[in-house]
């Protein structure tokens, strides 16, 4: 799992990122009400590639519990919705970067990852509350899965190329 | 990992997933649109209770229960909000009014949908 003794402080750093990108978003206001980018799963895809499916679930649950907690919303519904849902999109990733092989580029990995989320959550939504109109904001889903994965997993392909710039990948 | 360039190099399983999304995503829409039109009625559906009606035409103020407590919706000539809610972050109220077919606001926490359905009443015939 670790391979270099700074393995340990980097992952750190990716689940503090997590957690201050989770909070820093429930904070911002929204354009739509269920509008929201996902910010704090960036970090858990940079865990996924950088150090596999193991470290990433670590990173995503701290940022769920922590974040959970910071944000007032801890044990709730919306937190047990959004930590399925945060879950599931982390299951879909690890099992699409591990049997795809190169078939995905990040972006791909990372609009599976919003698709899995967006439709756990309409999916844990109508366990919770019942109301089959629900469904009716598939296609809102659909879109926000398709814009908020492509544009996080731009911004890994990028954080990627800028990390492998200052040596986040050499062997110390 | 990352290559050099200003724009990582989509596979072509990427833009396939992505057209696949897009794809359903706009005929979803599409049949919405065909079947949308100014809503008569709105369908409350709260969890544990039977799903209620009431007239759009009917302007006025109701109180709804629901699982952490009472939700206020107000009905007026813009059709319906809610206008008050025992949720944390009070997305319901920021969804603002509701008035075509099909139209929705869900409350998670409090387990309530609205839902805007049937058809407007005519207020005029003119020959």
């Amino acid at each position: 799992m670790f391979k270099r003794p700074g393995d340990v402080a980097r992952l750190g750093l990716l689940a503090s990122a997590a957690i201050v990108l989770f909070v820093f978003e429930a904070l911002a206001p929204r354009p739509l009400p269920w509008m929201k980018l996902g910010l704090g799963n960036l970090p858990v895809l940079l865990s996924l590639l950088s150090f596999g499916s193991g470290p990433a679930l670590a990173v995503s649950s701290i940022k769920l519990v922590v974040g959970g907690l910071l944000s007032g919303g801890f044990a709730g519904p919306a937190f047990v919705i959004g930590g399925g849902a945060g879950l599931v999109s982390w299951l879909v990733m690890a099992l699409i970067k591990r049997y795809t092989g190169r078939l995905f580029s990040v972006v791909g990995l990372s609009i599976w990852g919003a698709l899995a989320h967006q439709l756990c959550q309409l999916l844990l939504a109508y366990a919770y509350i019942g109301q089959s109109g629900l469904f009716s904001l598939l296609p809102l889903s659909l879109i926000s899965a398709l814009l908020s994965g492509g544009l996080i997993g731009l911004l890994a392909w990028w954080t990627l190329h800028q990390l492998q710039k200052i040596g986040w990948f050499n062997r110390t | 990992m990352a290559e050099d360039g200003l724009w990582p190099a989509l596979t072509w399983a990427d833009k396939i997933l992505a057209f696949t999304l897009a794809i359903c995503a706009i005929g979803l829409i599409a049949h919405e649109r065909d079947s949308a039109a100014v809503g008569g009625v709105l369908v409350i559906e709260a969890t544990g209770a039977e799903p209620a009606t009431r007239m759009l035409a009917k302007h006025g103020l109701l109180r709804v229960m629901g699982l952490l407590g009472e939700s206020q919706i107000e009905i007026g000539a813009r059709g319906a909000h809610v206008i008050a809610a025992p949720c944390t972050h009070k997305i319901c109220m920021r969804r603002g009014w509701i008035r075509q077919r099909g139209d929705l606001v869900v409350c998670v926490p409090n387990g309530l949908v609205l839902r805007i359905a049937g058809t407007a009443a005519v207020d005029a015939v003119v020959r």
